[in-house]
């Protein structure tokens, strides 16, 4: 349910709704699982559906793919704080380790990086302290 | 080990020889002066020093000559009588006669007789009966029984013609009396010999002489005549040649002017001694040690000027010896001791610069030729048939022999032979002066002998060639050989005149040193032969000739190999001047714009490499102070794409003579640079590089499920569903991530160098980029704009050829520029998928009709733009990787590219 006066998106559970954005399936359906036995409440998407979904339904929290086929990262960043005005944190997480990443994925609106093969635990973790 | 010479040099044994010829050549020319063998060159210098000595010396005082006319015959009227009165006046030491007066009274003899002062020459001649007995003239019979003072006259010796001596008595057969002029002087103060050499020097003009009519006539002048000795005696006539002495070598000397010489000689005490043998030894050691002793210090030049100068000081020396001290020393002797010890010097240094001429041309080539062909090869006892089963091996041969000409003889003898002997040659074919080797000869190159067989016998497939073996223009031999025919015969290979040429003259090559090291032995003269025997020019000519012929090839060899490695190479002095480069630094540096012998080294290192001018300094130092090598990346000006590797490291050579631990062994001659192109390897570099970011980036990737799923199984709490679709995940991305890494390891052990598809794993936005690079100054030109700055971070790779793709590229990028218009930009765009990359390229630009465009990019018809011929191609290529170029065009607006690239590796 979406609150009117944009406080924390959570479900009527009260468990954060986390948006998940990721070309690898089989990642997004592990993490998914994983975070909800932690407590949230996880959806994935790819990046077809991921800019339909945000506008529809932005989650408390959003881990997206830095780079990825039909994915342009920046971009997307820049969309998502400029144009669909989303204002929650963004975790970027990203299979590209390159020394220049980091601080460009911050000067685009990403708030944290993680890079893979990053532990669900440690995602877990992350989330937690933006969330917080 | 160094190779040894063929002669070492000994030069104790040629000091040896310097000590025994300066003794010879002493004791040659004394024994020969002792044995009178320069006694016509003495005489001859001996007079020259005589006129030219003393010519201002002051004419003796002591004698005055009274001569009378030899013609006018006998005297009856009493004037020996009224001289006489007149010269015992006048108070003069001694009166002598050269004769006896014959018409005088017997008074005249007595008043002389008791005078005591009155001398009478009494002549001696030969008898004619007995050649040695003297003969003495009778006294005239006014004398007889009067006790006369005597001396004896007797005509003087003569040495050549001239006469420079004279008796001081003679011992001959019981006769023993004193001469006329040693009669005038006491026993103890004549010369102990029995002859004496008169001292002519000042005496050209004879002593002072008087007239006998003057003195008739009573004007003599007192002072002339008191205490003086009074010689009379004849004038010299009209009709007689006189006595020649070393003063008048033209006009003869009266004997009364002679008589006077020699007793003015005698009463002086000033008569000219020669030197004792003893002396004239130890002269002529001096000379010969002198000179030796010189010529260990001096040059030739030099020791030329001393033996000059000593000679001049010798010839000075006797004249003032004669002058001052009336000795003379043997000047001849000690001239020619001069000369002979000169020409033995002279001689001697010529010996040794020879042997060490030869040594050294020898060693250069002996050393340069040990580096291809030992030493050893011509020590064995049979250096060719390893040769011989090279040339079988290599071509193939059914025989071969090796003949050689016969040095005196029109005949060929063999030198080696395989599977074969002369015995089969036919015994008319051994002419070399006939065909079929003045056939090879004429053609200076190999022939078929196809006319007549040259082998007795042989099998019917065999085809007999025969090759002249010439080296230095000169014929050194034959090599006939046969060979198979038939299919894959070598034969019928191309260059196979070329390759027979070539061993040919390698073979040439060995005879000729054969034939140099066995002249080289036999033909030096050994020992003392060396200085006796002058080596015959044409012979020392005709080695060096040979020595350096070899030499030349040497260093020939050295610079076609100089030439013909791969790296570039350049040699620089300790001051960075350029020594010496090869064709391929010249080459590139010419084609950069750098003098090849115009560039310091350290100017080289800073427009090649990205070292500054105090950097390149550094390096140099370290180099030349720690002698470390040093590389550094290089381009040239010009060449930004192509990537060297530039080498800086001392040019040492090991000196043997040094021993010590400490130091250092090798001398360092120079700077040498070599330049490595290393583009390829380079951008092989880059391609692993970014297969390798790619494997990371998959890696990563395909390890987060992988590690989702573990962490998920070790929960207690996951559903049984879930924990089968984990189970499910982890076995299925394990086994692709296995597969990946194992195709992508394929790929990576790939050597595209010697690969028969030069196809890689490569990152298509980075060939897109280098592209782009190499287009910018027609871009630049055309002021149209390539933007490549949006492209997103791109994660996977395209397999693809890594110099084809940015061909392709950049063909694309060239057909839109040529067709912007100007102040423009294109519009590129790349879109990433799963499977492949999408490249979008437009312009604003001209363009041609749609139809046209695509005929051009894929039609059948023949198109004469070569872009267009390029991309054809490049379509080709594309397609048969997976990959796709379309293309659209319309009028006014410009053209369009899309490039589709599968993304994959190589292996997949």
């Amino acid at each position: 349910m979406i609150a009117t006066d944009g406080s924390a998106m959570t479900e009527a559970n009260g468990k954060p709704r986390i948006l998940i954005i990721d070309s690898d399936e089989d990642f997004r359906e592990m993490i998914r699982l994983y975070l909800a036995l932690e407590g949230y409440s996880p959806s994935a998407v790819d990046a077809v559906d991921a800019v339909v979904r945000v506008r529809s339904d932005p989650p408390e929290l959003i881990v997206a793919e830095w780079t990825s086929p039909l994915l342009d990262g920046p971009r997307f960043l820049k969309w998502l704080r400029e144009e669909a005005g989303y204002d929650r944190p963004v975790l970027v997480l990203t299979a590209l380790k390159r020394a220049d990443i980091e601080s460009r994925a911050i000067a685009a609106g990403a708030d944290a990086v993680l890079f893979k093969p990053a532990g669900p635990a440690a995602i877990a973790a992350r989330i937690s302290e933006l969330i917080q | 080990m160094p190779p040894q010479p063929l002669r070492r040099a000994r030069p104790g044994a040629l000091k040896y020889f310097s000590i025994i010829g300066g003794l010879i050549i002493a004791i040659g020319v004394w024994t020969a002066g002792a044995a009178g063998l320069f006694r016509l060159p003495d005489a001859v210098f001996y007079d020259l020093c005589t006129r030219w000595g003393a010519a201002h010396r002051d004419v003796s005082n002591q004698v005055l000559l009274i001569a009378f006319d030899p013609l006018s015959g006998r005297r009856h009227d009493g004037s020996w009588e009224r001289l006489f009165d007149e010269l015992t006046s006048l108070g003069p030491r001694k009166i002598l006669f050269t004769f006896l007066p014959r018409d005088v009274s017997p008074l005249f003899y007595e008043r002389a007789a008791a005078q005591g002062n009155v001398i009478f020459g009494r002549r001696i001649s030969r008898s004619p009966e007995r050649s040695d007995a003297p003969l003495l003239e009778p006294l005239p019979p006014a004398a007889e029984g009067v006790r006369l003072s005597l001396g004896f006259v007797a005509a003087p010796p003569a040495d050549y013609g001239v006469h420079r001596r004279q008796y001081v008595r003679f011992e001959r057969d019981g006769l023993k009396a004193p001469s006329l002029e040693a009669a005038a002087l006491p026993a103890t103060a004549r010369p102990a010999a029995s002859l004496f050499r008169i001292n002519f020097i000042g005496k050209e003009r004879g002593l002072p002489t008087v007239s006998m009519e003057r003195a008739l006539m009573g004007d003599l002048v007192p002072a002339l005549i008191k205490d003086r000795y009074v010689v009379i005696g004849p004038g010299k006539s009209p009709f007689e040649t006189g006595y020649y002495t070393p003063v008048t070598p033209q006009n003869g000397m009266s004997s009364l002017q002679l008589h006077g010489c020699a007793l003015d000689t005698l009463l002086s005490g000033e008569w000219v001694t020669d030197v004792s043998q003893k002396t004239a030894l130890a002269l002529i050691g001096g000379i010969v040690l002198f000179l030796l002793l010189i010529d260990r210090f001096v040059g030739i030049g030099l020791l030329t000027w001393f033996a000059l100068a000593l000679g001049a000081a010798l010839l000075g020396a006797a004249w003032l010896c004669l002058s001052l001290f009336s000795v003379w020393i043997p000047a001849a002797e000690l001239l020619l001791t001069v000369l002979l010890t000169l020409v033995f010097i002279l001689r001697s240094r010529s010996v040794r610069q020879e042997e060490r001429l030869r040594n050294l041309l020898f060693q250069a080539s002996a050393k340069s030729k040990e580096r291809l062909i030992p030493e050893i090869f011509y020590e064995v006892d049979d250096p060719w048939t390893p040769i011989m089963v090279m040339l079988d091996q290599t071509l193939d041969l059914t025989r071969s022999i090796l003949l050689e000409p016969f040095e005196k003889d029109h005949r060929v003898r063999e030198i080696k032979a395989l599977k074969c002997s002369i015995e089969d040659i036919h015994e008319r074919r051994r002419d070399y002066h006939r065909p079929p080797y003045s056939d090879a000869i004429r053609e200076n190159g190999m022939i078929r002998l196809d006319r007549r067989p040259f082998f007795k016998s042989g099998p019917p497939e065999e085809r007999q060639y025969m090759a002249p073996l010439i080296y230095a223009g000169r014929l050194l031999g034959f090599w006939v050989f046969g060979m198979k025919t038939g299919d894959g015969a070598a034969a019928d290979i191309p260059n196979f005149e070329a390759v027979i040429s070539d061993f040919g003259g390698r073979i040439g090559e060995l005879l000729f040193r054969r034939e140099h090291r066995r002249e080289h032995r036999f033909s030096t003269p050994k020992g003392w032969r060396r200085f006796l025997w002058p080596a015959r020019p044409k012979v020392l000519d005709r080695e060096l000739y040979k020595i350096l012929l070899l030499l030349e090839r040497r260093l020939n060899l050295m610079d076609a190999a100089f030439d013909n490695t791969g790296a570039a190479v350049a040699m620089y002095d300790h001051f960075g001047q350029i020594l010496h480069l090869n064709k391929r630094m010249a080459d590139l540096m010419n084609a950069s714009d750098l003098l090849p012998y115009g560039t310091t080294v350290i100017e080289f290192i800073k427009r090649t490499t990205p070292a500054a001018a105090s950097e390149a300094r550094q390096i140099l130092r370290q180099f030349l102070f720690e002698r470390r090598t040093a590389i550094l990346p290089a381009t040239l000006p010009g060449e930004p794409n192509r990537q060297y590797r530039l080498g800086i490291r001392a040019l040492l050579l090991e000196d043997q003579t040094i021993q010590s631990d400490f130091a250092y062994p090798f001398h360092s001659y120079g700077i040498l640079l070599e330049l490595d192109e290393i583009t390829d390897l380079q951008l092989f570099n880059q391609l692993k590089t970014e297969l390798l970011n790619a494997v990371d980036h998959r890696l990563r990737r395909d390890l987060a499920p992988i590690r989702c799923a573990a962490a998920l199984l070790s929960r207690r709490d996951l559903p049984e569903p879930d924990r089968k679709r984990a189970e499910a995940v982890l076995d299925r991305r394990m086994d692709g991530l296995a597969a990946y890494i194992h195709q992508a390891g394929e790929d990576l052990r790939k050597d595209i160098f010697t690969a028969r598809s030069k196809d890689f794993p490569i990152d298509p936005v980075q060939a897109l980029q280098g592209a782009a690079e190499a287009i910018g100054d027609r871009a630049g030109s055309r002021k149209v704009a390539v933007p490549l700055g949006h492209f997103p971070d791109t994660v996977n790779l395209v397999c693809a050829d890594p110099e084809r793709l940015p061909a392709i590229f950049q063909t694309v990028l060239t057909v839109l520029i040529d067709d912007a218009v100007e102040n423009t930009s294109l519009q590129i765009d790349l879109v990433e998928t799963e499977d492949e990359f999408i490249f979008t390229f437009s312009n604003t630009g001209f363009g041609m009709p749609d139809s046209i465009f695509k005929e051009y990019l894929s039609g059948e018809t023949a198109v004469s733009s070569p872009e267009f011929q390029r991309l054809r191609t490049g379509a080709a290529e594309l397609e048969r990787g997976g990959g796709k170029l379309t293309g659209s065009s319309e009028m006014g607006v410009g053209i369009r590219f899309i490039l589709h690239l599968t993304s994959r590796l190589c292996t997949l």
